[in-house]
């Protein structure tokens, strides 16, 4: 099977644009679920599974003329995790509150003219989640605060079926460079802030980790499907998969699934 | 293709959580505590040792029962009540640091001869006045002190020669009441201990100290006379509160050495379902005494037996004696 073959069979490109020449902008929002996993040794080794409601908004803007691509996106999660005891059920023990804010510049590197195109850029990415467990007291409270530089990969493929458009794509990010926030071993206050107990802005610089790849990972993937309505709108259906591992002494390591179904309203000039 | 990629990716990235069998919840549960308790140096406690004690009676197919038995009595050796497995139908403890010590207190003798008919609750605060000396009875840090509540104790003291705060068998709770309550009786914000967290899987792994202040808060503060009672089964927030207030030259600790407690539990949980918590941190006082087992009254009184029939509680008779 060659590349083309394999791009086109196994990853489905989509992405909201418009045929026209010039920028489209959009404006994208739509609920959504997730499943997320989550192993943080601040609580113990057992692996707490859940489900979550979820919610997008995002700002898209892509120009043919300028080659570039940018978009612009906050997701929010919202659930309860319970740990997975073999042979019998559990109760929903920890409530995980998540929040990303990500920011991705693209440019084309293909012709953007032709169905298939392929991109490539950087991203500023935010993500922030909070746990606390229901059962527990002192550590209940466990989070994680990244800001990251991220390098992105992006794949599209535009096609029409009974004179109907669509497009699919397949997103992937790296964050290379980070800087992190986490509570230190055995307790829920910043490292910082074990230092600086009675100066918060010092214990706040103090407790920012700059870390690379090898310590804080992250892998982020995301595929959809959009369908473009008559009135320039359109409607996507997207899959993200957002895995992170970090940590030396207290490692946490998260896996979420997360679908949503969102609308995008073209802006006009 | 790539979403079973992914996925697989997860697996090998995740690992599989520990089998729910005896030996892997012993394992488990040993070894959480071997990288995170606080008090193996201070108490001299050979965790190795202990485990090769206790890990030949864990075998496959055990009962429940029965291995809850076995890390109970283990558990037992660290000597700390802040030290409980919990499982649906038991909580293992080790209370030995009142029980093995007499009880100095007796709630039906205060609340009848002293507290009386026409005492106020002010919240969890009850409160009276005894001869000019206002008396404080506290039963639990865990019961919420609002500001209303301690200013308006503050306030009803205020022209009393000075003021009893009875924590006796007092078993400890929110640090934060720990806080509302010093900061009324504090004259100025002093250094009132350090705390020193675990921070890393080797035994003296700890943090720098964390040294903690109190000063003057709220609407009023006390700082005449103030006799703190204290007796065994003062415990854990109790015990910090006991050691806090010492710090303050205005005020004597009467009674018996608190029960002690001084370091944070932090929870666990394990593969079969089961809780479990122990110390993960450790309390110094300013001059660097270990808390732990508790922190010595500055006059020493027992409850007199003969007294205690009489209706009498020679602790709060003594301390009545020291604010006079």
């Amino acid at each position: 099977m060659n590349l083309r073959s394999f791009l086109i069979v196994f990853i489905m490109p989509l992405l909201g644009y418009s045929q026209d020449e010039g920028k489209t902008r959009y404006f994208n929002f739509g609920p959504g679920w997730a499943y997320n996993k989550t192993v943080d040794q601040g609580y113990s080794s057992l692996l707490y599974k859940g489900h979550l409601i979820r919610f997008t908004t995002a700002y898209e803007s892509n120009a043919d003329s300028n080659e570039r691509v940018s978009q612009l996106a906050i997701d929010l999660y919202y659930g309860n995790l319970k740990p997975k005891f073999k042979g019998r059920s559990s109760s929903p023990r920890i409530m995980q509150l998540r929040g990303d804010i990500n920011y991705r510049l693209l440019f084309y590197v293909t012709d953007p003219k032709i169905r298939l195109s392929f991109f490539a850029g950087g991203g500023f990415l935010t993500n922030g989640t909070f746990r606390l467990h229901k059962l527990f007291s002192n550590n209940d409270v466990q989070y994680d605060y990244a800001n990251s530089l991220s390098a992105e990969l992006f794949l599209r493929y535009r096609f029409d079926i009974n004179e109907r458009k669509l497009g699919i794509s397949w997103g992937l990010s790296q964050p290379l460079l980070s800087i992190l926030v986490h509570p230190a071993y055995d307790s829920s206050l910043p490292e910082g802030y074990l230092e600086y107990p009675e100066e918060p802005v010092k214990a706040a610089l103090a407790s920012v980790q700059v870390k690379t790849i090898n310590y804080y990972y992250r892998l982020i993937s995301r595929m959809a499907l959009t369908y473009h309505l008559k009135n320039g709108n359109a409607l996507r259906l997207n899959y993200c998969w957002d895995f992170y591992h970090y940590g030396k002494l207290n490692k946490v390591t998260s896996a979420t699934h997360g679908l949503l179904f969102t609308t995008l309203f073209r802006l006009t000039r | 293709m790539l979403l079973p990629a992914l996925i697989s990716c997860e697996k090998v990235l995740m690992k599989d959580p520990p089998a729910n069998n005896p030996l892997s919840n012993f394992e488990e549960m040993w070894r959480r505590v071997d990288e995170r308790y606080a008090f193996f140096s201070y108490k001299n406690i050979d965790w190795d040792s202990i485990y090769s004690v206790y890990q030949p009676k864990v075998y496959e197919g055990m009962g429940q029962r029965e291995l809850f038995d076995v890390m109970a009595d283990m558990l037992f050796e660290l000597r700390d009540g802040h030290v409980n497995l919990i499982a649906p139908f038991n909580i293992s403890r080790n209370w030995q640091w009142y029980l093995n010590y007499p009880e100095n207190f007796d709630f039906s003798v205060v609340e009848r001869n002293y507290l009386g008919d026409d005492h106020l609750i002010t919240g969890p605060l009850r409160n009276t006045i005894i001869d000019s000396v206002g008396y404080i009875y506290y039963e639990s840090f865990s019961s919420t002190i609002g500001p209303g509540h301690i200013d308006f104790v503050v306030n009803r003291f205020k022209d009393m020669k000075g003021v009893i705060i009875d924590v006796r068998s007092n078993g400890g709770g929110s640090t934060e009441n720990v806080e509302t309550l010093a900061s009324r009786f504090a004259d100025k914000r002093r250094h009132v201990y350090d705390m020193l967290v675990k921070s890393g899987p080797a035994h003296d792994d700890f943090s720098k100290p964390v040294t903690m202040y109190i000063g003057p808060d709220g609407k009023r503060q006390f700082t005449k006379k103030v006799v703190i009672l204290a007796n065994r089964s003062s415990y854990s927030a109790t015990n910090l509160f006991i050691q806090i207030m010492k710090e303050f030259p205005h005020v004597t600790v009467i009674g018996d050495k608190s029960g002690g407690g001084g370091g944070f539990p932090a929870y666990s949980e394990l593969p079969n379902g089961w809780v479990y918590r122990f110390s993960t941190s450790m309390t110094l006082a300013p001059d660097g005494f270990n808390i732990e087992n508790g922190v010595p009254p500055d006059i020493y009184v027992s409850l007199d037996p003969q007294d205690q029939i009489n209706g009498i509680d020679s602790i709060i008779e003594r301390a009545l004696k020291e604010v006079k």
